[in-house]
Formats: C-alpha cells, structure tokens, sequence
C-alpha cells in the first residue's frame, strides 16, 4: 500500500501538541506548552489552595507548573528569584489504601498514616535538593542542626548533612515501614514519628541557603480524593496547622473529592476562607475566561507546528461556525420550503400566501410545517398567522428553531444535526480544556487527511464527525474511570438515548429539554443507588450539577440539584449542549436505567408521551446490542 | 537468556488423576462458583490428606481449622501451615486477598507447596452487552488496593515504571486499572493468554479490551503467555523487565487466575522491583459453569529456581 509520507509526518506532529494530553505522563514538553491559566497569581500566595475540578481541567498542569521542574523550565529565573520551592506528589491508590483493614481501627491506623506522611513529604524535598545537587548549580546549603532534628523526628540516624546519606536513610526507612504494615496483623507494631514535626525541621533547615531563605515550600499533592476519608481527616490537619512553618499545600482533587472537613481533632473544621482558597476550576474558567485561555493554549500549540502545517489566521477562522439559518439550508430546509409550497398550492393558499412563503428563510418557511405539527393545525393556517402576526412568529422562531433543526433530517442517514465552530467547540467543551484539545485533534486530524492544510478552514461536516467521534469515544472511556464505570456508561447511554429520542421528536413537547432532576424518597436502594451513581457521574465529568430550586435552598430544606448530561455527548447523541428546560425523574428511574435499560428509557419516554423508534443514529449502532 | 530451557511446571490433569500424597494438607474455599466445591467421590480417592475449609472472616483474616487470623500476619499464618510435607492451595474458589498472603507463607516455611486451579467450562454472557462489556462476570468492583502482605509503599515516578496489564474478559476493569494507574503510554504492555483455555478466549480477551488496547496504541506491545500457566506468564515479566532496563513493574492482574498466580509469584520474588494493582472484583455467582481440567503448579519447586530467585543467568 503506498503511503504519503508527508501527510504521516503531518499527522504525527499535529498528535505531538494535540494527542498526548495527559499531563500525568509527565513529558518535559508539557513546560513547552503550558499556558497560564486566569487563577495562576492565586496558586502563588502563602495560602493552602483546593484546586477542584474534573480531569482534563488543568489541575494537574496547573500544579506541575509550580513544581521546581516546572519553575525550572517555564521560566529563565534563577532560585533566588523563585516565589517558592515546588514538590509534586501524586496520591496513588493502590499505595493509600495500604493503610486500612487489618481489624485496626482508624485511629491505629492514622498514626501509621502520619508516620508515611511524614517520610514521603520529607522525601519530596530530599529528591528537590538531590536534584539542584545534579544540576549546574550550587548545592543548597542546608542547617545541619535542624537536618538531625528533622532524622531523629523521623526516628532515623542523623546524618550530618550528608544528603545521600540522608536519602538513603529514607528508602530503608520506608523499606522496613512498608515490611511492617504488610505484616501488621502481628503483635510487633512498628514505631512512628509524629505529624509534620519531621517537616518542619526540614522546612527550617533550608532557611540556611540565601537563595531560599523565607521562601515557602509548596507541597502539590494531586488526586486527594484517593485519600480514604480518615486519611483526609489526618491531611487536613496539616493543612489547618501549616501556618507559618515555612510550608504550605496546594491540593487539586475532582469536585465532591473534598468528603471531610475536619482534622483529627473532630471539633476542628477546615474553614474557606480563613484555612484554605477554593478554586473551582469550572467556575473561574466559565465562559469568556475559558475561550481566552482555551484560545491561548491552542494558538501556542498550532505556532509550534506552523512550519509543518502552515499557519491559521485565528481558531474562528480555522473553525467557522454556523448560523441556524445556514444550518437549516445544510439539513434540507430549501427543498423543505419546495414541497410545502407545493401543499399551500394544493390547499388553496392565494398568490399573496405564497409570495410570503418566498419570502421566508427556508428555515422560517420550515417553521410554518414544524408548527403545524405541534399543534396539529393545518399549514395554511398557520402561514396565515405568521403572516399576520411577526412579531409573535418572530418570538416563536426564537424559542423553537433550535429545536425543529433537529427534525430536517428526522429518520435519514448522515448528519441530522452539525455542531460546528470555534465557540461551539467551547461550549462543548464546558471548561474542559482536555476535552477541547480532544475536539481539535480530532479534527484536524481528519482535515489533514483531506489533503489540507491549516490554512484553509475546516469544513463543518468534518468537524461535526469529530465531535461525534470524541463523544462516542468519551462514553466508551466511560467504564474505566472509577469502580462504578460499568453503571456510569449504562447511565450515560440510557440518559442519552432519552434525550436523543426527546431531541428528534419534539413537537408539542417543552422545546430543548436537556436538564433533569431526580426525586427521591422512592425508598431503598432506589434513593442511595442514584445519590451515588450521581456523586460518580459528577466526579467523572460524565454529568453536569446545578444548584437547584433557590428558594428550597434559602428555606433550608434538602438543596435539590439539577443535573445535564455533559455538552461532550451532546454530538454523539444528538441533543442540544444548552442548559435550557428540565425534566423530572426518580431515584427508582435512575436505577432502572442503569439495570434494567430497555424498559426503562421506554417508561420514561412513555412518561413523555414519545415512543422509541426501532432505528438508531447511525453512530450508535456499535452499541445497538445495548438498546435492543 | 536461558528462559526457553526453564521448565514449565503446570501439570493438567483430569479432576479424578489429581492424587494428593498421604499427610498433605489441602486448603480450599467455597466461592461463588460450582467448580470450586469438592467432589465427595475426588476426596474419596485422597488418602489421608487433610482437608481444611479456608472460610474469609471479614477485613482481611480467615478462619483456619477454628483458628481467625489475620492474612497481615506472616507469622500466625505460617504457624498454621507448618508441619505438613505438602501444602496444597486449590485458588479456584479463593480470592486473591485469601490465597496471596496464604501462598507466600507456605513458600517461607520451605516446604512442598503446590497450587491447584479448575479451570471453568464455560463463562456467563451479558444480558445488556456494551463495546467491552461481553461477560457479565462481576457484580462489581470494590476499587484498588494492595493484597495483604504485597503492598508497596515506596515513590515511583511513571517514568521509572512499566504497567503490565494481564487480559481478561472484563474490558471496563482493564480500563479502569489503565485509568487509576496512569502510567506513562509508551511504559505499558498488556499480556494476552494465549493459548487460551479454549482457542477462541485469547481473541475474546482481546476484543473486550479492544476499546482501551486502542487508545495510545497499547495494542502495538501485546504480549503472550500460555493462559493456564503462571510460570510462562513469570517469563513474560522477566523479559519485559529487561527489556525495560529493570524498570519498576506494575502488573495488573485481570486476567485469568493462573496469570494472576504468576504476577504474584512476581512480586513476592521481587520485591521493591514489582507490585500488584489488583481492583478487587466481587464475583458474580454463576459467573461460570461447569469445570474442565484441574491445573498442578509445583510453586515451592518454582520457588527454588535461579529464574525465580533472581540469581545466576537471572542476576
């Protein structure tokens, strides 16, 4: 088979800057292409920060960039000029729950926990200074005096300053630590050291070196809510006591990872704002926020590959948009127009009717049709009054066009519905800037395989294709990503197919109807199945949450939340990504939709008076075994 | 590399040809599933072989012979093995946090110790099937933690570490350990069983992962190894260990069970050099039926390999 070797080269730096997404991987090039986000100047005060958000929202990148390999290559600053002394640590599960079970109770096992605590957060430090050690400049000058502290705190030798020596010292101790709490059902129980005064003497031995004196050392501890909830207790206590010890945390976790609030000492509560900064992601980066920082990190990554793949005049222009208007033409509203005139004729419309159907957009002219069937009247009649009365026609147009876009191709092959342009891609995107650079590869990708180059714009057939291929990618990725993957696909794919049957079929019925919310007091395990599966879905990104009825909330009763299926599956499912109009489910409906789904997406959809019809869109039928 | 010249010591045998010696001592468990029970007319056939129920006492101890104890005590388990020329451990209907930690105190006392695993017949389908949800096989999963006596609490940076998948039938755990572990992409190499308990399972396993093997083209390091044979999967993660430069190794056992003996043959024969990810399922009853053959593992001959040890040739 022969192979164009440059449209490879090109695809494969187009995956360089758009394809390895994960700033977990840890490549250096994630310096190369860091963009600083709109709450950048608040990561850098003395304060704790909770840095909330789901994956793919920068958390990760974000606390990366403060760590000294990140210092180091973001900027040409030299240590003296640094704010802070930066030091990953990533919470991994496997290596956490090490500390649980065993017939102990969580009290027994906080001591041990701070102990680990104690070495690791001392260890990241160590690996700091090992690593100015290694590099071109001079070693950190270290008290000794507060080194040995720091050693017998830690129930080590001490080691006169002697950094090797020092981390050495560690691995055995973590080495002999880990030997005992694999063995700690036997009556030997090993010593422990207590929490964070090992880190303070750390913390205050660096204070000899002039290029670090003052300055703090920030601990970035990402995926907190690995933590089990005893072990957030013992980490909040660091936290609330972190003070002025010459440390401080900034902490990034999912959104509802933040489970407990108080330290180990049950009376005392982590408080916003006195303890701790929160930064929840989705918030800062609403809207404008995002489009700018979206744009900025896309336009440097393009820059990158200008040579290679030519250079875009700006991210509008790479992926136009589409009015609803041009839309419509796109579905088939002009040949639409055609007929319908053909049927005003045939039911006696006088010349003037018709005239100001020709005068109509096609998708106005549609409207005429879309209306009929709504309110199952007759054509004619209403031509007549939307002759008659525009300002109300203009007033329906407003409220019901998006919605009847999704009908032109009601039943056909092909695209039914575009998603198209740069702002779209935004909105899809929903503070994601993971899920954005998903859209764009997925893109570009495609462009490139037609034979063009980033200096013309990307059709909107194929950017709708991606946009179908990340959702639908994005609901099979679904299963992996907690313990509850396999319920939180079948609720997605339920959930979807709901909306998607909803979307196609909605005259007569509340126009873009894409929220929901769900009622409990449907008894056991009704009401606990669907609380957790949606804590998950949320966690997950999988579905959006809202704050729900204001005045339920401000009277004290259970706040209600409203939830939506994330803007990302809104392609592959074909339903509107707006936040517009809410249906109401139950607690024993999410349950069945999730166990039971064929009969369940047919009693919700009877609820709402629409049947399922027997074919699915074309880009679900992988998944056809599911819905029968 | 003397791999290829190291024996394998899987013995498959008809369930009515396993014979166990006269004073051999037969740990086993009843699980969820028919095979794992003991046929009255196979332990009609055993000569003095006592027979004890390992029955799982909540948060990680067993009951033994009336005696609870706890599977992060090495030394309580280990006293209640001693004295027997033989160990066996028939894993079939024991969970991994059971017959781990058990497995590593017989191999400590010095002893004989062979392991005992029936394969099934057949394996349950699912009723609401999705792209990589093929088999409905568990009800759900209980989340990643270390098996008692294996956990590892040392720091380890994705780049010094290798994650080895072990393939199975259930497409979302595979995505799920990918998804908890994040390993660096190019650092992960899956291994498929193959030859499969039955000639079509190595293309099922690779199908239910079809999904994840995809992504970052994990697909393109797929490795093999006999599905009902730990010790050729053992050989698998040598060579990959070297392969890697002695990399760290993280394996992640949600494959078959033999496969899952071999990665924790592994890492008790290499520790600080390999750790378990395992997620903990919990099983489906009726997740299979029917049995097929029994397979003998001699693990305490394996155990005295320079292979296993890490010596010699293996240094």
């Amino acid at each position: 088979m022969k192979t164009d070797g440059s449209a490879a080269v090109r695809a494969q730096r187009l995956n360089e800057v758009f394809g390895g997404m994960r700033a977990e991987y840890f490549r250096a090039d994630i310096y190369e292409l860091f963009a600083k986000p709109t709450y950048w100047p608040e990561l850098l005060t003395r304060r704790p920060c909770l840095l909330v958000g789901g994956r793919g929202t920068g958390k990760t990148t974000a606390l990366r960039g403060l760590s000294y390999e990140g210092l180091s290559r973001l900027s040409d600053a030299s240590m003296s000029d640094w704010t802070h002394v930066g030091v990953y640590w990533r919470i991994d599960t496997n290596t956490v729950r090490a500390f649980r079970g065993a017939t102990m109770t969580e009290e027994e096992w906080s001591r041990y926990f701070a102990h680990y605590l104690n070495i690791v957060l001392v260890q990241l430090v160590v690996e700091f200074l090992i690593w100015v050690d290694e590099s071109n400049q001079e070693s950190i000058k270290l008290d000794t005096v507060e080194l040995d502290r720091c050693c017998r705190a830690l129930l080590i030798k001490p080691v006169s300053g002697d950094l090797r020596l020092l981390a050495a010292s560690l691995d055995d101790a973590l080495i002999d630590f880990e030997a005992a709490i694999n063995n700690i059902g036997s009556s030997e129980k090993p010593k422990v050291s207590i929490l964070a005064r090992p880190v303070t003497y750390l913390t205050r031995s660096l204070n000899a070196d002039s290029r670090l004196i003052g300055k703090p050392v920030f601990y970035l501890v990402d995926e907190y809510e690995n933590f089990e909830d005893y072990q957030q207790r013992v980490f909040n206590t660091l936290i609330k006591h972190a003070g002025d010890e010459g440390y401080t945390f900034k902490i990034g976790m999912k959104a509802t990872g933040h489970r407990e609030r108080t330290t180990t000492n049950p009376d005392e509560v982590l408080v916003e704002p006195a303890d701790y900064a929160l930064i929840d992601i989705a918030e800062r980066l609403k809207d404008e926020d995002f489009a700018e920082f979206a744009k900025a990190v896309c336009t440097g990554r393009l820059a990158r590959i200008a040579d290679d793949l030519g250079e875009i005049q700006s991210m509008e222009a790479l992926l136009p948009s589409l009015s609803e208007e041009a839309e419509a033409e796109l579905l088939g509203a002009s040949s639409k127009q055609l007929a319908l005139r053909g049927r005003l004729s045939d039911a006696g419309a006088v010349d003037a009717e018709l005239n100001a159907l020709d005068r109509m957009s096609p998708l106005s002219a549609y409207m005429v049709e879309y209306w009929a069937r709504s309110q199952r009247s007759d054509e004619l009649t209403v031509l007549r009054s939307a002759v008659a009365e525009p300002a109300q026609w203009a007033n329906r147009m407003n409220n019901y066009q998006h919605a009847a876009l999704y009908t032109l191709r009601r039943g056909r092959r092909g695209i039914s519905k575009y998603y198209a342009g740069w702002s779209t891609y935004v909105l899809l995107a929903d503070g994601n800037i993971r899920f954005l650079l998903q859209l764009i590869n997925e893109a570009l990708q495609e462009h490139l395989t037609d034979k063009r180059s980033l200096n013309t714009p990307v059709t909107v057939q194929t950017q709708t294709g991606a946009a179908q291929a990340v959702g639908r990618r994005l609901v099979e990725q679904l299963q992996g990503l907690s313990a509850q993957g396999a319920d939180l696909t079948r609720l997605v794919l339920s959930l979807g197919r709901v909306f998607q049957v909803m979307a196609a079929d909605p005259e007569g019925h509340t126009p873009e109807v894409s929220q929901f919310r769900v009622q409990a007091g449907q008894g056991e395990p009704y009401d606990s199945f669907a609380e957790d599966v949606l804590n998950a879905a949320v966690m997950h990104l999988a579905v959006r949450r809202f704050p729900g009825d204001k005045m339920a909330a401000s009277s004290g009763e259970t706040k209600d939340y409203n939830y939506q299926l994330h803007p990302i599956f809104a392609p592959f499912f074909v339903f509107s990504y707006r936040s517009k109009r809410r249906m109401e489910i139950s607690s024993k409906d999410v349950y069945s939709l999730v166990r039971t789904p064929r009969p369940a997406i047919l009693g919700v959809l009877e609820r709402s008076s629409r049947a399922m019809p027997e074919e699915l869109p074309e880009q679900m039928s992988l998944f056809q075994e599911y819905f029968g | 590399m003397r791999l290829l010249n190291e024996p394998l010591l899987t013995t498959e045998l008809a369930p009515e040809d396993l014979i166990c010696p006269p004073d051999s001592l037969y740990l086993h468990s009843h699980g969820p599933e028919e095979r794992s029970l003991l046929q009255d007319s196979w332990v009609a056939l055993q000569i003095d072989t006592h027979f004890v129920q390992i029955f799982e006492a909540g948060e990680e101890a067993i009951e033994l012979a009336g005696i609870s104890i706890s599977l992060r005590d090495r030394g309580g388990l280990k006293s209640a093995l001693d004295g027997r020329p033989v160990v066996y451990i028939d894993i079939t209907g024991m969970t991994y946090s059971t017959w781990a930690p058990l497995l590593q105190a017989s191999l400590e006392l010095g002893g004989v110790t062979r392991v005992i695993y029936r394969e099934p017949l057949d394996y349950r389908r699912s009723a609401n099937p999705t792209r990589g949800m093929i088999y409905d096989l568990s009800e759900s999963i209980a989340g990643i933690a270390p098996l008692p006596g294996l956990a590892n609490l040392r720091l380890r940076a994705p780049a010094d570490s290798v994650f080895v998948p072990l393939l199975g039938f259930e497409g979302a755990r595979l995505a799920h350990v990918l998804e908890s572990a994040e390993p660096a992409s190019e650092r992960v190499v899956p291994v498929v069983g193959a030859p499969g308990f039955r000639p079509e399972y190595t293309t099922q396993a690779l199908l239910s992962g079809r999904l994840t093997l995809e992504q970052d083209g994990h697909y393109s390091r797929i490795q093999f190894a006999k599905a009902n044979c730990p010790f050729d999967l053992f050989h698998e993660l040598v060579k990959i260990q070297m392969h890697f430069d002695n990399a760290f190794l993280r394996v992640a056992p949600v494959g078959t069970k033999p496969h899952g003996l071999g990665a924790v043959l592994y890492a008790i024969a290499r520790p600080g050099r390999a750790e378990i990810v395992y997620d903990h399922p919990i099983r489906k009853s009726r997740r299979t039926s029917g049995q097929s053959r029994v397979c003998l593992y001699e693990v305490s001959q394996f155990a005295e390999s320079d292979l296993f040890r890490g010596v010699g040739d293996y240094a």
